[in-house]
């Protein structure tokens, strides 16, 4: 049960925040404490097919608001008037012909290595409010909560709209906060974001994470996809796996780019893991990518040459989704080249191989 | 209004009459029938050998889906290939981890087919039926090394290499024998082997489970002819117009607000779907608005300049809310805030008009704390999601 209430201005503090919220009000959902996470509970969650779940409060919200902003014309274009088609071909690729899309539109943050905070967002959210949907963040009350209008608390995570969606429901998930150190994916915002991918409860919904030394990102897409992403459907070979309770780690058979996945039922394993994982991975300098599917129960891990020209491809295309500009090109496009597209920047079998042994000694590290 | 229990019970007698439950109660197979056409796409017959196999009893399992039988080792990637198939509307075989009612782990072979009907190539049923496996992982990984995995190989050869054959080759054999093995042999498991470890299925069992498929909708056929509504297990025609796919129906299932689509590609735009919510709302029943325009909802105090406004914004295929009076069958009238908007297919094109009734001033709608109008938007959303790929076709293969 979800309750509603407005609330109050809550003591809002600003002063380390990189982008200032100061005023602005939204939707705040609040997650219960006694949710579905606690003690393992998530591996009670039978796996479901497609369609077969109940739509949850958080997933309601997140198709509200998005179809609000479409009805008051907020995006570029309609994203579901651009064509999809499957690529030619046994990996199922699949194509969209988007003549409005642009890589450019993303929003800059992140792009000054500095540590300089303020230089973060090139935008004010006063200018931008009706781009936020909401803020989500964790709650002291047994249940869920909706406050339909409130300020946005420190720690929290803003649902801000892509203007130039990928697919229908795109958008950011940009932590916000005062201690969190932007140029990194730190352990509380990925748990909010794990917590989103729990409780949203719908297993066409997808969550990307890029991460490069030469361009940090502090902020997490996602949209719904109704179809699985190529890489899903792959076979895997499990190199890790520490029993019923534990996690699973395995590498993507006859895939082009070089990719794990993690598997567990557990919220907290997946979650200490992972974090322990991202963490390592940055340390190092190495880039890669993220997808998060099957309602956090499944986290793919896609490895990418480091290079110094800025060709680091999006998590959606890793897993095997591809826009293209021009009518040419999307009718074009073939199996062929999307396989060496993704293979040109695929981390080799050496690096990998290290990448896997440093994965492997993480989980295990959580496996006793 | 069509209960939903009343139309799990009908599911099956509908198309194939009232004599068939008897005729696949006489096999002794593990199998269940379900119904896609039906809001969660529930299980409308178990077989007696899939109700010994799972430990539940029949009204724990009829109107249910299938997913109650997985669990936490349940391979995502295999139940993906289910969902797969179910959205191409094809036939899958593949090993699945399910769990019996006791919360005990097996390993079963899945064969799932679709029936179509024969006339419109609808998909009617999916019937899956369920072959235990004896344990024989496919490779072995991580921890649990090789010796272990061969050692239980050879121990299920032991324990009934021959009892399997009977099973292969006289299906009237009694399942339970073998199945109570099986237990035995997952008693084994739960000593040092991972259940969890993917699992293959042998050429006979993969053949045993076709063969129990055939059985099967050889009973289908047969007492289909009885209704006039002939079924096949292989797509005779292509999908009637106006018919939804399996997969649609669906996913369109799980939106708990009152709807509708019509098809603006057909004459006079008839309703081709209505929710569960919208019988609720207006009483009818779904053989009553299917084929039918939405003016069913009129009546003489509706105002025509509000109907001028829907078609207005239907040729402009723009999206609009309206509030208008609309009648249920019983002629009582309720204000309906009515949001519409055009639905795109994977190519682009509008290919369906979705229409959102929320009855004003109707207390009992339960919205966890969203606004009616939220409630509304968020299902127009689910749609779009929902018939986003719909038709999605390959572009030509030059690799």
């Amino acid at each position: 049960m979800v309750t509603v209430k407005q609330l109050q201005d809550v003591n809002f503090s600003s002063q380390c925040s990189p982008f200032s919220l100061q005023g602005i009000k939204i939707p705040l959902y609040r997650f219960g404490s006694n949710s579905i996470l606690d003690d393992g509970c998530a591996g009670r969650i039978s796996c479901v097919l497609e369609g077969e779940e109940e739509e949850s409060v958080l997933d309601s919200i997140v198709l509200a608001q998005w179809e609000d902003r479409m009805w008051k014309g907020l995006f570029r274009y309609d994203v579901t008037a651009s064509e999809i088609k499957f690529v030619g071909g046994r990996k199922k690729f699949i194509a969209q012909f988007n003549e409005g899309w642009s890589r450019d539109f993303m929003p800059r943050m992140g792009k000054n290595t500095s540590f300089c905070q303020e230089d973060l967002f090139k935008f004010s959210w006063m200018e931008r409010q009706e781009e936020l949907l909401f803020s989500v963040a964790s709650g002291e009350k047994s249940n869920a909560e909706l406050v339909l209008s409130a300020a946005v608390p420190d720690c929290a995570l803003l649902i801000v709209i892509n203007a130039s969606p990928v697919e229908y429901g795109h958008v950011f998930l940009v932590p916000h906060g005062s201690k969190i150190i932007h140029q990194f994916l730190d352990k509380r915002s990925l748990e909010l974001v794990l917590h989103v991918a729990v409780e949203i409860n719908n297993c066409s919904f997808r969550l990307f994470y890029g991460y490069s030394p030469s361009a940090p990102r502090m902020y997490f897409q996602a949209c719904y996809l109704q179809i699985p992403l190529p890489v899903e459907l792959m076979r895997f070979d499990t190199i890790f796996g520490a029993g019923k309770e534990g996690m699973r780690i395995s590498s993507v058979a006859d895939y082009p780019i070089k990719t794990l996945v993690l598997e567990s039922n557990h919220f907290k394993t997946m979650m200490e893991v992972l974090a322990e994982i991202c963490s390592c991975l940055q340390e190092k300098l190495i880039p890669y990518n993220l997808l998060i599917s099957d309602h956090g129960k499944r986290i793919f891990l896609f490895f990418q040459l480091q290079t110094s020209t800025n060709s680091i491809l999006s998590a959606w295309e890793c897993g095997g989704y591809f826009l293209f500009k021009s009518r040419s090109e999307f009718d074009q496009a073939t199996e062929e080249a999307l396989l060496k597209q993704l293979s040109t920047v695929s981390l080799d079998d050496k690096g990998f191989q290290a990448v896997k042994l440093l994965c492997c000694s993480v989980a295990s590290k959580f496996a006793s | 209004m069509e209960s939903e229990l009343g139309l799990i019970e009908q599911s099956l007698i509908s198309s194939y009459s009232v004599w068939v439950h008897e005729a696949l109660s006489g096999l002794p197979d593990s199998f269940t029938i379900t119904d896609p056409s039906i809001s969660g796409h529930p299980i409308v017959f178990a077989s007696k050998g899939f109700l010994k196999m799972s430990g539940y009893s029949k009204n724990e399992v009829v109107g249910r889906n299938g997913r109650v039988f997985q669990g936490p080792g349940t391979c995502r990637r295999s139940v993906m290939e289910v969902r797969e198939a179910i959205r191409e509307e094809r036939a899958v075989q593949v090993s699945l981890l399910n769990y019996r009612k006791d919360g005990t782990p097996f390993w079963m072979l899945f064969h799932m087919c679709p029936v179509f009907g024969k006339e419109d190539g609808r998909v009617i049923h999916f019937v899956g039926v369920q072959v235990p496996i004896s344990r024989r992982p496919r490779r072995s990984g991580g921890r649990n090394g090789v010796g272990l995995c061969e050692e239980r190989s050879r121990m299920s050869e032991i324990v009934y290499g021959s009892c399997r054959k009977e099973v292969c080759f006289d299906s009237l054999v009694d399942l339970g024998r073998v199945l109570s093995l099986e237990s035995a042999l997952d008693d084994a498991d739960s000593r040092g082997f991972d259940i969890e470890e993917s699992c293959e299925a042998s050429d006979v069992e993969k053949m045993r489970a076709a063969t129990a498929i055939n059985n099967i909708l050889s009973v289908l056929t047969h007492y289909s002819e009885s209704t006039g509504r002939l079924v096949c297990g292989k797509r005779c025609s292509l999908s009637g117009v106006g018919l939804l796919s399996s997969a649609l129906n669906i996913s369109l299932g799980r939106i708990k607000q009152s709807f509708v689509l019509t098809d603006p590609n057909l004459p006079d735009m008839p309703i081709v779907y209505a929710s569960d919510a919208f019988f609720k709302l207006t009483g009818y029943a779904r053989h009553e608005v299917l084929g039918r325009n939405c003016r069913i909802l009129s009546g003489a105090d509706t105002d025509s300049s509000m109907i001028y406004r829907i078609k207005e914004s239907i040729q402009n295929e723009t999206a609009c809310t309206v509030r208008i009076l609309n009648y249920r069958k019983d002629k009582s009238s309720f204000w309906n805030l009515l949001h519409i908007s055009p639905i795109r297919n994977a190519s682009g094109k509008i290919a369906y008009f979705v229409g959102v009734q929320m009855e004003e001033g109707c207390k009992n709608q339960v919205g966890h704390g969203l606004s009616p109008e939220m409630r509304q938007l968020s299902a127009v959303g689910a749609v779009r999601i929902a018939v986003r790929s719909l038709s999605m076709g390959a572009g030509p293969s030059k690799s």
